[in-house]
């Protein structure tokens, strides 16, 4: 009988599919695509943790020079910005190589060493340190340059980046792990000073479906898709966690009280998870939307008595929406292609420009924010510039 | 575009082009329905161009993908109604007709059963048996222990047996199993 069902089974696998032809066509670039879009997310995302993300108005960008090219009659071509402009004008720093050293020309024109031997793929400045991000170590550098420590990460990973916390006092490396364990991002939190007596990282081993907003020492704030499921109904319990494999108690394990979820279509409807810090589990989650009492009483509950907790969520939801708006520029603009798909893309988590480039590009592209309209203007970076420093403070 | 970027970009279409209709054959016989199983593939092919700097040198490509799809598949939630079980199964037990449109019939059935098993139990029978995957094969796939792998294969069949008796005999093709209630 067994060899009946086996035999049968394997004749119905084969004729079920026998006849079909899968489409083909367009699934390369669409996965490319999509995973260009992912990564430009994360950048996005990773550089909009400290206060609100650049909000470009649809059709309201005023591009110059290169908006003749796009539109003859559009806005007037504005002023180059030369490296010194950009240090005082908007505080850039730069990352930059210079005999053979890897360092940070800062707003002062000095150049600060960052005590690593291989480029690193982001820098960040946190509140009393540069972050240098590379695919095997993240070094943590005085602003002074006369100090540092390197963490070693477990993994490694070309998409390892730093996630700073919206009060620049710690950052997360996010990582792919290399065991393949496809569904899940790893992220290592360090603190952002430098440690008399350093300590292992936290980690929390996360699906890939979720985002890292924010956290701070009670709560961590994910972006999630919850409508799809609870099609934004108040109230549970729902098993987010159980059903889908988010990880969620690995963020119980980390010491944290509280995972809140947060729809990634519906600003500020939130699912939370009560959790045990210390703990490896996470039981179910209640949903509601930021600002009604009840969630709001939930969350404050759920973080260990901070009352401060729901603003803390609402204020990384609305980065998070204000990022969403930024990247969905219009694409007959000529801004897609003339800044997001370069293979550079730095956001200032201040608000005041947008940096991108090609590689060996002598000339960057620089949206300038500060004023009332964003203005594109061409930036000559200095002398071994590699790439700017996000800045959080 | 660098050249660099081009090439690898090259290299991951072509990949695609010799595996995406294996990876959907496979990921419908995982959902159960064409529409599902391409939201499946192409979500599979993003996660894998997202690797693929690190994984393009290596002779596992195929094999990183294969996971990919099996654990996306089993950690999907959004995708609700392949977890809803069919209505009462035990109604479609067989009953030994030769009639071409009742074997069609008892056929489906069985395809409802296989539909309604757990993901992990049905991930297994597409690997063994579509596929003719090894147990250990198959627990590399999936992340899971040899012991699982047996377990989970054990209760896939042990239900299927139980739910449609032998499916020779479902289909009018010999004499034995269970008879119909």
């Amino acid at each position: 009988m067994s060899d009946d069902l086996e035999h049968f089974l394997r004749s119905e696998f084969a004729a079920r599919v026998q006849d079909a032809t899968p489409p083909v066509d367009g699934l390369a670039d669409a996965a490319i695509g999509g995973a260009r879009r992912i990564r430009r997310r994360r950048r996005v995302a990773a550089g909009a943790g400290g206060v609100a993300a650049v909000v470009f108005a649809a059709g309201a960008v005023a591009w110059a020079p290169l908006t003749a090219l796009v539109d003859p009659d559009g806005p007037p071509v504005a002023s180059d910005v030369t490296a010194e402009e950009a240090q005082q004008e908007f505080d850039v720093e730069f990352v930059a190589e210079r005999q053979g050293e890897y360092g940070v020309i800062n707003t002062d024109d000095e150049f600060i060493p960052l005590s690593v031997s291989d480029e690193p793929t982001a820098v960040d400045r946190l509140a009393e340190t540069y972050v240098a991000s590379s695919p095997e170590t993240v070094q943590v550098v005085s602003l002074d340059g006369g100090s540092s420590i390197e963490y070693g990460l477990s993994s490694t990973s070309e998409f390892a980046t730093a996630e700073v916390r919206s009060d620049a006092e710690a950052f997360a490396v996010s990582y792919t792990d290399d065991a393949y364990e496809p569904d899940r991002w790893l992220y290592d939190i360090y603190p952002g000073g430098i440690p008399e007596e350093p300590e292992g990282p936290s980690t929390l081993a996360l699906d890939y479906s979720l985002n890292l907003l924010d956290w701070n020492d009670s709560l961590v704030v994910l972006s999630a898709d919850l409508i799809s499921t609870s099609g934004g109904a108040s109230g549970g319990p729902y098993y987010f966690n159980e059903q889908g494999n988010l990880g969620l108690e690995s963020i119980a394990s980390a010491g944290y009280q509280a995972a809140v979820l947060a729809d990634y279509s519906q600003d500020g409807y939130v699912c939370v998870s009560d959790l045990e810090p210390g703990t490896s589990e996470a039981g179910s989650e209640q949903c509601g939307q930021i600002g009604d009492p009840e969630i709001d009483t939930l969350l404050t509950e759920a973080a260990g008595g901070d009352a401060a907790s729901a603003d803390f969520v609402d204020e990384a939801i609305s980065r998070y929406w204000s990022v969403d708006e930024m990247i969905g520029l219009p694409d007959d603009s000529g801004l897609w292609d003339s800044v997001y798909d370069r293979e550079f893309n730095y956001t200032d988590p201040g608000s005041q420009w947008h940096i991108a480039f090609d590689p060996g590009d002598d000339v960057w592209t620089l949206v300038d924010s500060s004023g009332d309209e964003p203005v594109i203007r061409e930036l000559t970076p200095p002398e071994g510039a590699l790439f700017p420093v996000r800045s959080y403070i | 575009m660098s050249e660099a970027k081009s090439s690898r970009d090259e290299e991951f279409r072509e990949f695609v082009a010799a595996r995406s209709a294996s990876l959907h054959r496979a990921a419908y016989l995982l959902t159960g329905n064409w529409a599902t199983a391409e939201d499946l593939v192409q979500t599979t092919l993003t996660k894998t161009y997202l690797a693929w700097g690190r994984i393009r040198t290596t002779d596992s490509v195929d094999a990183y993908a294969r996971r990919v799809l099996y654990n996306t598949n089993a950690s999907w939630w959004r995708k609700r109604s392949n977890r809803e079980r069919p209505a009462d199964l035990v109604d479609d037990r067989p009953d030994h007709s030769r009639d071409f449109a009742e074997r069609t019939a008892v056929r489906d059935a069985m395809w409802r059963h296989v539909s309604s098993l757990p993901k992990r139990q049905r991930a297994v029978l597409v690997l063994r048996f579509y596929e003719h995957r090894t147990d250990a094969q198959i627990a590399e796939v999936l992340g899971i222990s040899i012991g699982t792998v047996k377990s989970q294969a054990s209760r896939a069949l042990a239900g299927l047996r139980k739910r449609l008796g032998s499916p020779s005999a479902a289909l009018g093709l010999g004499v034995g199993g269970e008879e119909a209630a």
